[in-house]
């Protein structure tokens, strides 16, 4: 035992006490920070000497720096996170498109009765040319109305669309950092502080994911995750990664998500993928907003047709008197699909509102129309069951539209609630286990500044002894 | 559990987020005074309040036909008071004329009064209201009668009315026609130019003759003041009906709709305070540390 050797442990001690500070500022400085958790040295006795026959220890030092982390609870959390982007994707966009499907906005409903209502005006006044022009504008308020809503709701398609490559970018670029610090954590020693904030950061990066997309992943022996799709396509693997990629379909003109496999072949996997905000994606486009832009589109056919079978049949101011025959024009433009994107009032009734007719039958010597039966037949439409295969009439229609997509909002609504509550009480869990909290970084901070303080004076210690003996000599 | 100062963090912001949310759809509520501004506020009352308001709707339709009905009815009420009148006119002149005690001048003199009563009976007839004219019955577009030379005078209307929606599936007549006015059961014109012809040609028997008819259409046309009568009354029940439907319709649409603003600012004040006392507690909290302790 000599005098260099305490020199020696003081040093030991010092630099012990100083990397425990730093992981305390490491610490404290990351209070913040998304997705760490918080660090502690590990300190170990340094091995004993024997000295004259004595074991006699030789200090301390700080043998790891651990993270505190529960596995299960982030996994758990993972997992849940595929859930409520899903449900915040439903949300979000059923809200959207409950604006665009509202009565007070669109004010469809109240702009069909108008119209409806202006028949009954010209029955009232079959001869009327301002009452015409009334129609006209009534017709036109109604289409631009009903297109509006086709507009607005394939734009929000078109939008969710869009995002979905957004989302499948995002995707590969984190899968691809993934694999990357999978390559830093197998190649850096696990127990290091730099390792840990590399295990973070995945662990961060693989909430994320989950996020996007419902994934089951796993950690070999060295650390390093490997990541599969919930029907097994590997996106990680160790150092390696796999791409997500679109394609466009043919069919619906919007894209596919597709897996590349090392060889560059490319497998369509949309419909395999059950969570995350792709799936809500998907699922919004595909199914949610086509059925409402079906709805819409029914209307305006069932409108359409209705309204021009009996039109053609009428007689209308212009009426040839040459002909008994009715006049047949069409109110509305003869379309044969896209009845919602396209409804708009006839060319002949847009150039001459005399085309509107009113009456339904001629006077058989003058060949003038006489009275107001088109005007009364068309006007009735609105009361028949002219919608869903002849079961509801346009109001109950529109009505039940309205009522859906209330439903539908309302539920997502909830869901969203409900999913964001259990989140929050495992991301509480979360921060119990691995959060920083100051106080107990401030008391560490006293406690690993006292132990330099004390070894600092060991040194002052052993110089004093030096000095004794030098003195001595 | 420990609690960890990003956790303290994290759950103020989490409940501040929320309240303010309640506070903000409280807010919204108490200025727009509606319960429900979108659907998925109360999805059933949403989609009955577009039908009750596409009901009402389609109800001030109703009550406008009614209306104009209504300002018909009073228009043939007039006209076919007028008609009463010059025919009780030309009875006393087929009476006067009818006694042997008149003479050829008188009776030539007449006749050029039953001529101004038939003009008159024409311009009645041919009472335009608008772009129709109200006596010509489906042909609303076409003059329904033409006084010819000899002062006979052709019926050009039709003998049916047309009719407009009152109710949902329910059609009421626009009037009454021209032709069951002048011409049919007792063809006013045909009796007047009897007497005209008979006063003209100074032939007392033919004169007395006619009186018959004008009795007869005189009856025809006081059944058609009362028949003008009911449909008047008729039509105004019917908007007295819509008007109550409607009031009924804003009722259910107000409870449905509205919020009761008693309860919407109670609710208000608890969220306002709420609010308040997590601010404070999160000031509050910010000062418990240990940093405060060491100096």
């Amino acid at each position: 035992m000599s005098i260099s050797s305490i020199l020696n442990i003081a040093k030991n001690a010092l630099s012990a006490s100083q990397m425990a500070i730093q992981v305390t500022s490491h610490n404290i400085s990351n209070v913040n920070t998304k997705g760490y958790a918080r660090q502690a040295p590990v300190f170990e006795e340094e091995s004993a000497s024997f000295v004259g026959g004595i074991l006699i220890g030789n200090g301390a030092k700080v043998d790891s720096v651990i993270r505190y982390y529960d596995r299960y609870l982030e996994k758990q959390l993972a997992g849940k996170n595929s859930e409520f982007q899903e449900q915040t994707i439903y949300s979000q966009y059923f809200e959207r498109i409950e604006g665009i499907l509202n009565e007070d906005s669109n004010k469809l409903t109240s702009s069909i009765t108008e119209f409806f209502n202006s028949w009954q005006e010209l029955s009232a006044d079959p001869e009327s040319t301002a009452v015409r022009e009334g129609i006209l504008a009534a017709a036109t308020n109604m289409s631009r109305s009903i297109n509006n809503i086709y507009n607005g709701l394939k734009n929000i398609q078109i939008e969710l669309n869009n995002k979905l490559k957004l989302e499948i970018d995002d995707i590969n670029n984190i899968t691809s950092a993934i694999s990357d610090l999978n390559k830093m954590i197998f190649e850096g020693s696990t127990s290091t502080s730099e390792a840990n904030d590399y295990l973070n950061k995945r662990t961060e990066y693989i909430k994320e994911l989950a996020g996007k997309l419902d994934i089951n992943y796993f950690e070999d022996g060295f650390g390093r995750v490997t990541i599969l799709t919930s029907k097994g396509k590997p996106l990680v693997d160790g150092g390696q990664s796999w791409q997500l990629t679109v394609m466009d379909d043919e069919t619906t003109g919007f894209y596919n998500v597709g897996w590349k496999d090392a060889s560059g072949n490319i497998t369509d996997i949309t419909s395999n993928i059950t969570g995350g905000k792709t799936r809500g994606l998907i699922e919004m486009r595909d199914g949610q907003i086509n059925d409402f832009i079906a709805y819409i589109d029914e209307l305006a056919k069932a409108i359409i047709k209705e309204v021009n079978t009996v039109h053609k049949n009428g007689y209308t101011l212009n009426h040839n008197t040459s002909s008994t025959d009715p006049d047949n024009i069409a109110f509305f433009k003869e379309i044969t699909g896209n009845f919602a994107k396209d409804m708009a009032v006839s060319d002949e009734i847009k150039a001459d509102i005399k085309n509107i007719a009113a009456a339904s039958k001629i006077d058989t010597e003058k060949r003038k129309p006489i009275g107001n039966g088109t005007a009364l037949n068309i006007a009735s439409l609105i009361d028949q069951n002219i919608l869903e295969g002849g079961k509801s009439n346009i109001v109950e229609f529109t009505s039940s539209i309205t009522n859906r997509i209330g439903q539908l909002t309302k539920s997502a609504k909830n869901f969203l609630e409900y999913s964001e509550d259990t989140m929050q009480i495992m991301e509480k869990q979360r921060e119990s286990v691995s959060g920083v909290s100051l106080d107990e970084e401030m008391a560490n901070l006293i406690k690993f500044q006292y132990a330099f303080q004390a070894a600092s004076r060991l040194f002052t210690v052993a110089d004093e002894l030096f000095q004794s003996i030098l003195r001595a000599v | 559990m420990r609690i960890t100062d990003s956790l303290k963090y994290a759950i103020l912001n989490k409940n501040l987020a929320r309240i303010k949310q309640q506070i903000d759809t409280t807010q919204n509520k108490i200025a727009s005074g509606k319960r429900i501004t979108t659907p998925s506020d109360d999805p059933v009352s949403a989609s009955s309040g577009i039908g009750l308001e596409a009901e009402k709707n389609m109800n001030n339709q109703y009550i406008r036909n009614l209306e104009r009905l209504k300002t018909l009815g009073g228009f043939y009420d007039t006209g076919i008071t007028s008609i009463h009148d010059l025919l009780t006119k030309a009875k006393e002149i087929a009476i006067t004329q009818a006694s042997s005690t008149m003479d050829d001048k008188t009776r030539k003199s007449s006749a050029e009064e039953i001529k101004g009563i038939i003009e008159q009976l024409v311009t009645i007839g041919n009472t335009k209201i608008g772009n129709s004219y109200i006596f010509g019955g489906e042909k609303a577009g076409v003059v329904p009668f033409t006084l010819e030379s000899d002062y006979a005078v052709t019926f050009n209307g039709s003998e049916n009315v047309s009719s407009v929606y009152v109710d949902k599936g329910t059609k009421e007549a626009s009037g009454i026609s021209g032709y069951k006015v002048f011409i049919s059961d007792n063809n006013i014109f045909d009796g007047l130019k009897k007497l005209k012809d008979g006063l003209e040609a100074n032939d007392q028997s033919k004169i007395a003759k006619s009186l018959d008819d004008l009795e007869a259409a005189l009856s025809k046309t006081q059944a058609n003041i009362s028949h003008v009568g009911t449909y008047v009354s008729k039509i105004q029940s019917y908007i007295e009906y819509k008007d109550t439907r409607n009031l009924d319709i804003d009722g259910s649409l107000s409870q449905m709709m509205d919020v009761d603003i008693a309860q919407a600012v109670t609710e208000f004040n608890a969220l306002s305070t709420a609010y308040e006392a997590m601010l404070y507690s999160m000031a509050k909290i910010q000062n418990l540390s240990v940093l405060n302790y060491l100096q």
